[in-house]
């Protein structure tokens, strides 16, 4: 990975974390340029290989699915997973599945820098209390978009940068070593993995047991019939509308 | 006398109350309150026009240093509503900080609710799955449809939620979009969409297959082809069903099932099972 390469996808690391008011703050960096689909694109343009970004960060996105942060708890750093993963996965030139793999301690890592992060802005807090009384806007900015801005940019920018510009030779070269048996492991740990992130979105989904049936008419429609995703959601939109405007419908029509 | 009083806000600095809260949400996120840097932050614009001085000044961000949390786009309307309520006390009418703090802890929770549940996460999810379901088949437009959408969902929701919440006060929660009956129907169509996707991704994304096989005198039988002749992604489809019922039904952490979805891929791999 070339130097240039290494600065910008760690850059990304720092811009699209859910702290990072600059992409347009957490609906717009988390949500969207956080996800590890997104960050597929963004390395894949960076290291010149779209059509397997994607495809990676697609794949290591569906391990994390479900995640949401209520209340600010975060169960995984999906930022990182997402661009450090597709990132040395593209250097290293391995398959999907052990790109999921190599995400998922890189997600675990991540969330002390948001913990650390938070604990740090519990301390400032409170000399934003005093600036604020004092009524100085300028200061507060600062407080608000400044400091904590230059912290969070030590915390992402530095590990990622170390880790992309001087992990990827390391990796191309332990990957080269990986015995059979274990490449074995990894894929099928990669490949069941995903079921995870399926699982906690159904919990999320499943507001009744009965809507189950939704889910494996899905299932059907692609495993066995093998239509592509565009035409499942229209016939998911088509089932949403039999199911509930034919249900008030009726109800308004008596 | 009103006249006399009575601020020039005007919706430009609501615009700009929008843009700030839009970004500055999670910048300065703290263990001990949350997003209240950012909420005070946000509401200078308002408060630059209304406040005669630097003590007036100091007492209305000081009234915003308090705890606050919620779900930042499907929030954005109380952010409106409590500069509106500004608005109101420079106004003349007497509103003591504490009706601030109820206010504000009292919304902050359902909008928290109903962002996270029905915003952050179905929908969400929903328009993800459907773009990482395009980006699998190769389609470059899977992340891009995606981007573009819900950058524009988000920015756009968030800026209008300010100015509603401006315009209509502390009425924001009688509104039609808010009613119960709104969002129970919006949940219901976004579950069995996302449901529906979700399913269809699940055979997408999960793979597993065995490579079990017996001889038996001259033919060779493959455990997998029997398996594919009854329904195909019949093994991956087990195995999210099995994760799904330890999450939801037997309240197994994400951590344990990540560990034994792990040590499942381990043992079935070495024993020749997968």
């Amino acid at each position: 990975m070339t130097l240039i390469q290494a600065v910008l996808i760690a850059l990304f690391t720092y811009l699209a974390w859910i702290a990072t008011p600059w992409l347009g703050g957490q609906g717009v960096s988390y949500h969207v340029f956080g996800k590890p689909l997104v960050a597929g694109l963004i390395v894949g343009l960076i290291m010149g290989d779209v059509k397997n970004g994607i495809i990676i960060g697609a794949t290591i996105n569906a391990l994390y699915i479900g995640a949401v942060t209520p209340g600010g708890a975060m169960a995984s750093d999906i930022n990182i997973a997402g661009y450090v993963g597709t990132a040395l996965a593209l250097s290293t030139g391995v398959s999907a599945e052990m790109a999921v793999s190599i995400a998922v301690p890189l997600g675990l890592i991540g969330t002390f820098v948001w913990q650390l992060f938070a604990t740090i802005n519990s301390f400032l807090v409170h000399k934003t209390d005093q600036y604020a009384a004092e009524g100085d806007v300028a200061k507060l900015t600062f407080m608000t978009i400044g400091l904590p801005q230059m912290i969070a940019f030590v915390f992402r920018f530095v590990p990622a940068f170390l880790v992309l510009y001087f992990g990827a030779s390391a990796a191309q070269n332990i990957v080269q070593f990986i015995p059979e048996w274990l490449t074995g492991i990894i894929t099928v740990i990669g490949g069941i993995l995903p079921a995870l992130g399926m699982a906690v979105l159904l919990k999320m989904l499943l507001s009744t047991p009965s809507l189950i049936g939704y889910f494996i008419i899905g299932y059907i429609l692609i495993a066995a019939l093998g239509l592509p995703i565009f035409t499942v959601a229209l016939i998911g939109i088509g089932l949403a509308m039999i199911s509930m405007l034919h249900k008030s419908e009726q109800e308004e029509a008596y | 006398m009103a006249e006399k009083m009575n601020p020039e806000v005007s919706k430009k600095d609501i615009y700009k109350v929008g843009v700030r809260w839009l970004m500055s949400n999670t910048s300065a996120w703290n263990w001990e309150r949350m997003q209240n840097v950012a909420f005070a932050w946000s509401m200078v614009p308002v408060l630059k026009k209304i406040c005669k001085n630097k003590e007036e000044m100091g007492h209305a961000l000081s009234r915003h240093m308090s705890f606050f949390n919620t779900e930042p786009t499907i929030g954005s309307p109380l952010v409106g509503a409590v500069a509106a309520m500004e608005v109101q006390k420079a106004n003349g009418e007497d509103i003591p900080d504490d009706v601030f703090n109820a206010i504000k802890s009292g919304l902050m929770g359902p909008m928290a609710a109903l962002g996270d549940s029905l915003f952050a996460s179905t929908g969400n999810a929903l328009l993800l799955s459907f773009g990482m379901g395009l980006a699998l088949e190769g389609n470059v437009m899977g992340p891009i449809i995606f981007m573009v959408l819900w950058t524009a969902i988000t920015v756009g929701f968030t800026l209008w939620g300010v100015q509603f919440g401006f315009r209509e006060g502390m009425k924001i929660m009688d509104s039609e979009i808010f009613s119960p009956a709104m969002i129970a129907r919006a949940t219901a169509f976004l579950s069995i969409l996302g449901l529906t996707v979700v399913g269809g991704l699940s055979a997408q994304f999960v793979s597993l297959a065995t490579s079990i096989s017996w001889t038996n005198g001259e033919s060779t039988t493959q455990l997998q082809g029997i398996l594919d002749g009854l329904m195909p992604g019949l093994l991956p489809f087990i195995i999210i069903m099995v994760t799904w019922y330890l999450h939801d039904k037997k309240n197994m952490s994400v951590i344990k099932l990540l560990l034994m979805l792990i040590v499942i891929g381990t043992i079935g791999s070495l024993l020749h099972v997968f």
